[in-house]
């Protein structure tokens, strides 16, 4: 019988999670502010090291951004010692947001490589990093809490 | 005299000898000596002072003939010969033994750049930075008016040679291959070491001795500095367990003389950033005992402004 209603429980839950899901998925052409949603990620999560705002040509330097992003907010590990980092692109139509997914992919690989060697307990973080695609933004965020990574995330598009 | 007279005679000297006005005479005797051997001591302890170097004080000054060179120098300006000072000082007369004092900061390495006039951030506009982590927070913290940097987490004085690990639009590439982006300089810093602490030293200045060759060879008419290995704190091994504030004294030692070997100029930062234990202060690196806080690069770029050289090296 107990085992009856937790299927049940998780039935419902399930079909709670889906509902949210659908919900948030319709909400995902709301105009996003990259610099808004990194500093609430940046805030929001805890890390361990300082992250710095990348200003001038230090984001494109290390993201190797082109015309297609027309917006962006990157925050790097302050010791750059830690693969600590968040980044949010923004690109002007959805259909180009593979192409920015294309290029945090090829960051979060070059920080794999950078820190298998030298820091090998960062690899963690960057195992779970989250590079999530909604609408027209692309979120990468290497932290050690994933999970409130995406909280926030879906908090914005609420 | 019988015996008993005489028994009897000394007997009243010894009275004599402690009676009050004998006491007395004696005291003032006694306090005599000791303020004759205080003044001395003072003397002595006052000379001992003028020849220990203030706190912090700067290198060396201008080299001197003491070492037995003989000649003008062939140094360029700012430049300073390596001579300990203790070979200066060769045939004076014994010191005094030197009084327990309170821990100071180390001095200077002899041999390094000097302390000169201040300039003002326009003497980055045109220089270039290498360097490893350490080096990357210079355009990430905007230092110094954010001077043109290529520098890689990790690297160390023998990949940085060879190894392709900086993305550029037309691909990976070696550090000095990606500064051909930014033209001629006019000076170039190199800080390397940190990465390196657990190779043989041979390897090390190897490495970096190929990575000036390389350097001078792209920028034949620069200037060129190599930095000291920076200071760790004394908890740093936790983070890294090759850092060793011993080892790092002893890479230095090497750059130093590799710097006196290859013609190019030497930049004791270690010394601007140690505590009077020689570590770097916890407050200077609170993450992992290695890389610095932005008042940290503050104080380093504080040092390069205060420890500069206009001539290029022959």
């Amino acid at each position: 019988m107990k085992r009856c209603s937790n299927r049940w429980a998780a039935v419902v839950a399930a079909g709670a999670l889906l509902l949210a899901g659908c919900a948030g998925r319709q909400k995902n052409d709301i105009d996003i502010s990259p610099a808004q949603a990194a500093q609430a990620i940046a805030e929001g999560v805890e890390f361990t090291d300082t992250l710095i705002l990348a200003e001038g040509d230090v984001a494109n330097g290390y993201y190797l951004l082109d015309d297609t992003v027309t917006d962006y907010a990157v925050y790097i590990s302050g010791s750059g010692a830690t693969a600590q980092e968040v980044a949010v692109l923004k690109v002007a139509d959805a259909a180009d947001a593979g192409h920015a997914e294309e290029i945090v992919r090829d960051r979060l690989e070059r920080l794999k490589t950078m820190f298998e060697n030298y820091r090998p307990d960062e690899m963690a973080k960057l195992q779970s990093a989250v590079v999530e695609v909604r609408g027209n933004v692309v979120y990468f965020v290497c932290s050690d809490d994933s999970a409130k990574a995406v909280e926030i995330i879906d908090s914005l598009y609420k | 005299m019988t015996h008993l007279q005489r028994l009897r005679f000394m007997r009243v000297l010894r009275v004599k000898r402690y009676s009050k006005g004998a006491v007395a005479l004696r005291s003032l005797s006694v306090l005599l000596i000791l303020a004759a051997v205080s003044f001395t001591v003072a003397v002595v302890w006052h000379g001992a002072q003028n020849t220990i170097p203030a706190e912090g004080a700067a290198a060396p000054g201008p080299e001197t003939d003491a070492a037995g060179a003989g000649g003008g120098s062939s140094l360029p300006e700012g430049r300073v010969e390596a001579s300990a000072p203790e070979e200066a000082s060769a045939g004076d007369a014994p010191e005094p033994e030197t009084p327990e004092r309170e821990p100071s900061k180390p001095a200077p390495a002899p041999g390094a750049v000097p302390e000169t006039d201040r300039v003002d951030n326009s003497y980055f506009s045109d220089a270039i930075f290498f360097g490893d982590s350490l080096s990357t927070g210079i355009p990430l913290y905007q230092v110094a008016g954010n001077p043109d940097t290529v520098a890689y987490t990790g690297i160390d004085p023998v990949g940085i040679n060879t190894n392709a690990v900086i993305v550029t639009p037309e691909g990976m590439k070696t550090v000095l291959e990606a500064a051909e982006q930014y033209g001629e300089k006019k000076r170039v810093y190199i800080m390397l070491g940190a990465n390196a602490l657990w190779m043989d030293e041979e390897s090390f200045i190897g490495g970096y001795r190929d990575f000036i060759g390389n350097v001078k060879a792209q920028y034949p008419d620069a200037v060129i500095y190599i930095q000291s290995i920076l200071p760790v704190t004394d908890d740093a091994y936790l983070t890294y367990s090759t850092a060793d504030n011993e080892v790092i004294s002893r890479f230095n030692k090497r750059l130093l003389e590799l710097a006196k070997s290859t013609g190019v100029y030497y930049l004791d930062i270690a010394q601007a950033l140690m505590d009077e234990t020689g570590a770097l202060p916890k407050e200077a690196s609170p993450l992992d005992g290695m890389h610095l806080t932005p008042e940290y690069y503050e104080k380093w770029f504080d040092y390069l402004k205060t420890h500069v050289v206009e001539e290029k090296s022959k």
